[in-house]
């Protein structure tokens, strides 16, 4: 079935996203997942890793920050190696720094396993990890269940409709094309086929 | 020719260095007074005190972002509190207080604003502090150095150190130097040549502060108060046992054991354990059990959850080691279970902030339960890129003018930099450059090497969007990843 392309337009506005839904707050994003994502669910994005597109997360937690209550806390665990977090950079995406943690490590759930017992933190990011078993996976996806938390999986290669965490309700892959200079993100799995491009200068105005 | 070295080096890290917390102390007051702020206290001199606050200092940071303050703010708040609240009539000179990343600098400060007969609360980055090593007197560094000597030194050491100062003395009396601060073009190499490794030592750590300088807390000779009575529990196991599942109900029980001892009063946090356990072979083998926060057993009895996590993580790393080593596995026959460090932290302000309070109680036993820490940030009012953030210790408040200018700075940077600054290689590079910044570099701080500007710009290197930058001489360093 061939995908749905939608064109940005700076006056197109979504419909109100509903209670249950972490809406971004980008119009386009917010159109291209339905209004947004359902909290208590894991959306898996590929996203290869060096391209500058986890930018395309940052919205959905910069809006929990901005409009939940009371404010949730964030926990963004990265397990690329040789790199450490430039909080100047996420404090001027919008992000609340105070409310926010991370950590590093390749193993989230047996070196942090009391952080997905507990409801803490609402919104977890786990950012290019390898080592997750299925059933680890299936643990992670019954905790969010069960606490009604936001858990972006975000994979550092593009993900296909076969193959793939079983436990995540909704699979999006987002690359670059550099001769373009455009963004594109295509829903997998869990929504109705669809992809949507933007001009990567669009993302820095997010 | 002269070799310029410029920023930075390729070993130099991009992580905001973290700052010390001692805290030196000169007032009239007791040990037990001040261990409201730290369990380790050394008395230094009759009314001089050292206090190292790593143990707790993340409460205390916590405590600052609840009140809205610098942590400076908050530990001169939390002395006020201690030294002059209760006692009105000593207003007029209350106290002598310096914050510093190493203990002898504390010492240092201290005894220099006692000579000049300030009182107050001294960050190491106020100016008055800044300044003194062009007022510090020979009579000032040498009277700190003998106390020095008096914790650190063995007597046989003492009378090598008496030779060697003496022989120092003259050498500075000759050579014209009236002050430390005139001899501080000295290389501290010529230093331990000519007098010996602990006054060299010294000399360096007075005037030479860079970040790859040891551990305070390693080469500084603490001698902390001590508690009176023992904390400890015994058991004795009727069969061995190799099991966690085994020995967490034993351990649950003896934790619990622990919190009806009459010298552990419920108000009292552990900060550190020792688990002394005896194998079947009665070897002994003793495991630390740190905590990152002030623990409460006792608001966590009967489960234990917390303690019994920390101990289960000690054990399975020393577990692993064994296994590596192709040693048998660790039968377990009895043990000794003793509170190594506890603190009774002061009485908290509920009423004003008790929601955020809460959350900060939860957040702390949560990171209390974990194997691995979790990273908090701190934005600070600094252009350059490593300087720009703060992991630990003290950060200034910044107003939301600053806030807004950090942030367009912020916008182009990228969401991640390498732990190593690392030398870049534009051969073979693609021609997609993009300039971001063009920031100036701090060639006056003394540590760093002189370099003027860098222009930073996105490269696509090897399919990933690259941060470099080029510095004064045209060399490229990569120093970041666009995530």
């Amino acid at each position: 079935m061939k995908a749905k392309t939608l064109i940005y337009k700076d006056n197109k506005v979504p419909a109100a996203p509903q209670e249950e839904l972490l809406a971004s707050h980008h119009p386009l994003l917010d159109e291209f997942l339905e209004g947004g994502i359902r909290w208590g669910e894991i959306s898996e994005w590929g996203i290869p890793w060096g391209q500058a597109l986890r930018e395309v997360v940052l919205p959905f937690l910069v809006s929990a920050q901005k409009n939940q209550t009371p404010k949730p806390w964030i926990l963004w665990i990265y397990g690329q190696k040789d790199v450490c977090i430039n909080p100047l950079a996420w404090h001027a995406r919008g992000l609340d720094l105070s409310h926010m943690r991370f950590a590093h490590t390749q193993q989230p759930v047996h070196e942090l396993k009391p952080i997905f017992l507990s409801p803490f933190f609402r919104i977890i990011v786990i950012d290019s990890v390898r080592n997750l078993s299925d059933e680890e996976c299936a643990f992670l996806a019954r905790q969010a269940r069960r606490q009604q938390q936001l858990l972006f999986l975000i994979r550092p290669f593009l993900l296909s409709p076969q193959q793939g965490n079983v436990w995540a309700k909704t699979r999006i892959n987002c690359w670059r094309s550099n001769e373009q200079q455009r963004i594109y993100a295509k829903i997998v799995k869990g929504r109705s086929p669809r992809q949507v491009t933007w001009l990567e200068t669009a993302l820095y105005q997010w | 020719m002269k070799q310029v070295l410029l920023f930075p080096d390729h070993e130099t890290s991009a992580s905001a260095p973290a700052l010390g917390c001692y805290l030196a102390l000169s007032a009239s007051t007791t040990g037990e007074a001040l261990r409201a702020l730290t369990p380790s206290v050394m008395q230094w001199e009759e009314d001089v005190w050292l206090l190292d606050l790593s143990s707790c200092i993340s409460y205390w940071q916590v405590q600052a972002t609840l009140h809205k303050r610098s942590l400076t703010e908050e530990l001169s708040s939390q002395l006020h509190q201690l030294l002059i609240a209760k006692d009105l009539d000593h207003i007029a000179q209350p106290y002598t207080a310096t914050l510093s990343q190493d203990p002898w600098l504390g010492v240092l400060h201290i005894s220099w604003l006692r000579e000049r007969g300030l009182s107050g609360f001294f960050p190491q980055q106020s100016r008055i502090l800044n300044n003194i090593s062009s007022s510090l007197s020979w009579g000032c560094w040498w009277r700190c150095c003998d106390q020095y000597v008096r914790y650190a030194a063995s007597s046989h050491e003492r009378s090598k150190f008496l030779k060697a100062k003496r022989s120092m003395q003259l050498a500075m009396r000759r050579l014209g130097f009236q002050s430390p601060q005139a001899a501080k073009v000295l290389p501290a190499s010529q230093m331990r040549r000519r007098f010996g490794s602990l006054l060299a030592e010294l000399w360096e750590r007075s005037f030479t502060q860079s970040p790859n300088s040891p551990s305070p807390t390693i080469s500084f000779p603490w001698s902390y108060l001590k508690y009176e009575e023992p904390r400890s529990i015994s058991r004795h196991l009727d069969t061995i046992l190799a099991q966690w599942d085994d020995i967490a109900d034993f351990l649950r029980s003896d934790l619990n054991r622990l919190c009806l001892l009459d010298s552990f009063k419920e108000d009292q946090r552990i900060l550190e354990l020792e688990w002394r356990i005896v194998l079947y072979n009665l070897q002994d083998i003793s495991l630390s059990i740190p905590f990152r926060h002030p623990h409460s057993l006792h608001h966590e009895a009967p489960h234990q959850r917390t303690a019994l996590l920390q101990i289960s993580y000690i054990l399975e790393h020393y577990q692993r080691l064994q296994k590596d080593l192709g040693a048998e596995p660790c039968w377990i026959s009895g043990w000794e279970l003793r509170i190594t460090q506890s603190w009774k932290r002061p009485p908290l302000a509920h009423s004003l902030f008790e929601p955020e309070q809460q959350e900060a109680e939860a957040l702390l036993t949560l990171e209390n339960q974990l194997q691995c820490p979790l990273e908090t940030y701190q934005i600070q009012n600094d252009w350059v890129p490593e300087d720009s953030f703060a992991s630990k210790g003290d950060t200034a408040l910044i107003s939301s003018e600053q806030t807004e200018a950090l942030s367009l700075l912020g916008r182009q940077r990228p969401l991640f930099l390498l732990r190593n600054i690392r030398s870049f290689s534009t051969e073979g590079q693609s021609r997609l450059w993009k300039f971001r910044e063009r920031t100036m570099d701090k060639w006056w701080v003394r540590h760093r090497t002189p370099n003027m500007v860098r222009d930073y710009y996105q490269v696509l290197t090897q399919d990933r969007l690259a941060w470099v930058f080029r510095d004064a001489q045209g060399q490229f360093f990569m120093h970041g990843i666009y995530g």
